[in-house]
């Protein structure tokens, strides 16, 4: 079970039961259980193909995205599934394109305003996925793709997808509220909804390289203490309903996040003008200290 | 099938190569001949010991029917757990597999693909339904030190992941080394729970690195604790 090289840009793989053909345009992403790699079928086509060691890993996915497939769905739509014989994409599965960035590239760059848009976005999603009866699972920034241009958000990786009740099957520990003992590892609608609360706080707060040495009771004191002193003030009360479990399902968050005020963008900058100016008389009054200690001492000599 | 069928799987948790006592390639292949899985996660570490580390580690998984993965002390609690769940879902399949050879002369491979998707969700209904028995085994060798921690609370989350499936779970814990002479260790006996207390106090890293005998240990307690449950299994159930 050793992973192999990827197959090189160009690369024709050739469908064993439908007799279709999809050229390989480069490697999209490599998860746990597989690669992604971005194709155009013969009649033109664009796809991302998911490419897994096993037939049962592949026909799996597959009918994850079927569950939840439909108008409006947040995950890539489902084109086909087929086997090659070409090593390296025995068993694959080819599904919608999605471009866009991730969430965690494209959120630095963001006003407030967008922010706040993007993630009603995120929730609207996850709400449309609760509708089929699934949670999404493994809620991450990595896997939130936003189009620059309209804005639009949609979820990449159906490998979490799991219907309400089962066991969370993949998870990512810094976005999982078992992993701070805050919830059980069992997908629901307030597993997920956890889960974005976790996911924006991790986009302002960077995780500490300790945390997964301690117990999950320190964890969760490190956690309160990120929402309280280092989250956006303006979100600092939906994220802390969220993590006390008072928000439970994606309904809910959606109206509680409609009331957040976010700030104007100029009342944003004045206080770092402050801190900036008193930085800088610091450094002129201390070159201007050290310029006349020079000066002094050279005329003495 | 379900309520008398059982996985038998060991976790192994390693940052180096084994030097002490028979070979664990060797071990592993004797405990897959028994229908037991071993799976291993292989901490990354620096220089020509790592690179000898994961031959040894792809080769244990490899005769033993498992996985490995090479990761970050941060990502071992997200790699358990996905391994334990996809080499279930392997042993199921080989399982459905077999039953679907026998009735209808076909493998999963053979069926086109949109067929086989019903057959994986027959698979995931088992997997949540079939009862685990799980030992991790644990290097507890002196370069383990300051990783200990990350693996204990990886064991507890690991124990968190499985015990919200509807099928029952036993997980044992041994240590490799043990104390004083002993090349192996028992932290905690099978349970539906992991033991917190237990591993925080008989965790300690110091020695060499006895790898196989912790698989031969490992598959004996699976063993036996098999024979165990199939002597008073039918009672407990009626009762």
């Amino acid at each position: 079970m050793t992973a192999s090289r990827p197959l090189p840009p160009g690369t024709w793989v050739v469908g064993k039961w439908t007799k279709r053909r999809w050229r390989v345009q480069g490697v999209l992403g490599t998860g746990a259980n597989g690669v992604v790699y971005a194709v155009e079928r013969d009649d033109g086509l664009k796809g991302a193909m998911k490419v897994c060691e096993t037939a049962g890993q592949v026909a799996f996915e597959w009918s994850l995205l079927n569950l939840v497939r439909g108008p409006g769905s947040p995950l890539p739509a489902p084109q086909q599934i087929d086997d090659s014989d070409r090593p390296g994409a025995r068993y694959f599965y080819v599904m919608e394109r999605i471009s866009g960035k991730p969430l965690d590239k494209v959120w630095p760059t963001l006003a407030p305003a967008v922010r706040k848009e993007i993630m009603l976005r995120v929730v609207d999603g996850i709400a449309r996925l609760h509708a089929t009866g699934h949670a999404f699972c493994d809620v991450k920034p990595q896997n939130v793709l936003v189009q620059a241009a309209s804005g639009e958000v949609r979820f990449v990786d159906p490998g979490g997808v799991t219907p309400f009740g089962k066991a969370v099957r993949q998870f990512t520990p810094t976005t999982d509220g078992a992993f701070f003992g805050l919830c059980d590892r069992r997908a629901s609608a307030a597993y997920d909804v956890m889960a974005v609360a976790l996911m924006a706080v991790s986009l302002e707060v960077p995780t500490p390289a300790n945390l997964y040495q301690l117990p999950p009771e320190k964890r969760r004191e490190w956690l309160w203490r990120a929402v309280a002193d280092q989250v956006d003030g303006a979100w600092r009360g939906v994220w802390g309903r969220v993590l006390r479990l008072e928000i439970r399902d994606a309904e809910a968050l959606r109206a509680a996040l409609s009331q957040v005020r976010v700030k104007a963008e100029k009342a944003d900058a004045r206080p770092r003008d402050w801190t900036a100016a008193f930085m800088w008389a610091s450094v002129a009054s201390a070159v201007l200290t050290t310029a006349c200690a020079w000066a002094l001492y050279l005329r003495l000599l | 099938m379900t309520r008398e069928a059982t996985i038998r799987q060991i976790l192994v948790i390693t940052d180096g190569c084994s030097n002490i006592g028979p070979d664990p390639v060797e071990a592993a292949r004797r405990a897959h001949r028994h229908g037991i899985v071993v799976n291993v996660i292989g901490i990354v570490a620096s220089g020509d010991a790592g690179a000898q580390g994961y031959q040894e580690a792809h080769s244990i998984a490899d005769a033993g029917g498992g996985m490995c993965r090479i990761v970050q002390p941060a990502d071992i609690s997200a790699t358990a757990q996905m391994m334990t769940h996809q080499t279930m879902q392997m042993t199921l399949q080989q399982v459905v597999n077999q039953e679907l050879l026998a009735v209808m002369g076909k493998s999963t491979e053979d069926l086109p693909p949109a067929d086989r998707a019903r057959v994986m969700q027959v698979v995931e209904k088992l997997e949540d339904e079939v009862a685990l028995h799980l030992v991790v085994c644990l290097d507890t060798s002196a370069s383990m030190r300051d990783k200990i921690p990350t693996v204990r609370e990886a064991v507890r989350d690991l124990a968190l992941s499985l015990k919200v499936r509807s099928g029952p779970l036993a997980v044992s814990v041994l240590a490799f080394p043990g104390k004083g002479e002993e090349a192996t260790r028992l932290v905690q006996p099978f349970s539906a729970e992991v033991n917190v207390a237990a591993l925080e106090a008989e965790l300690v890293a110091r020695g060499g690195t006895p790898t196989g005998p912790a698989i031969d240990h490992a598959a004996n307690l699976l063993l036996s604790y098999a024979r165990q449950a199939e002597d008073d299994g039918p009672r407990r159930e009626f009762g």
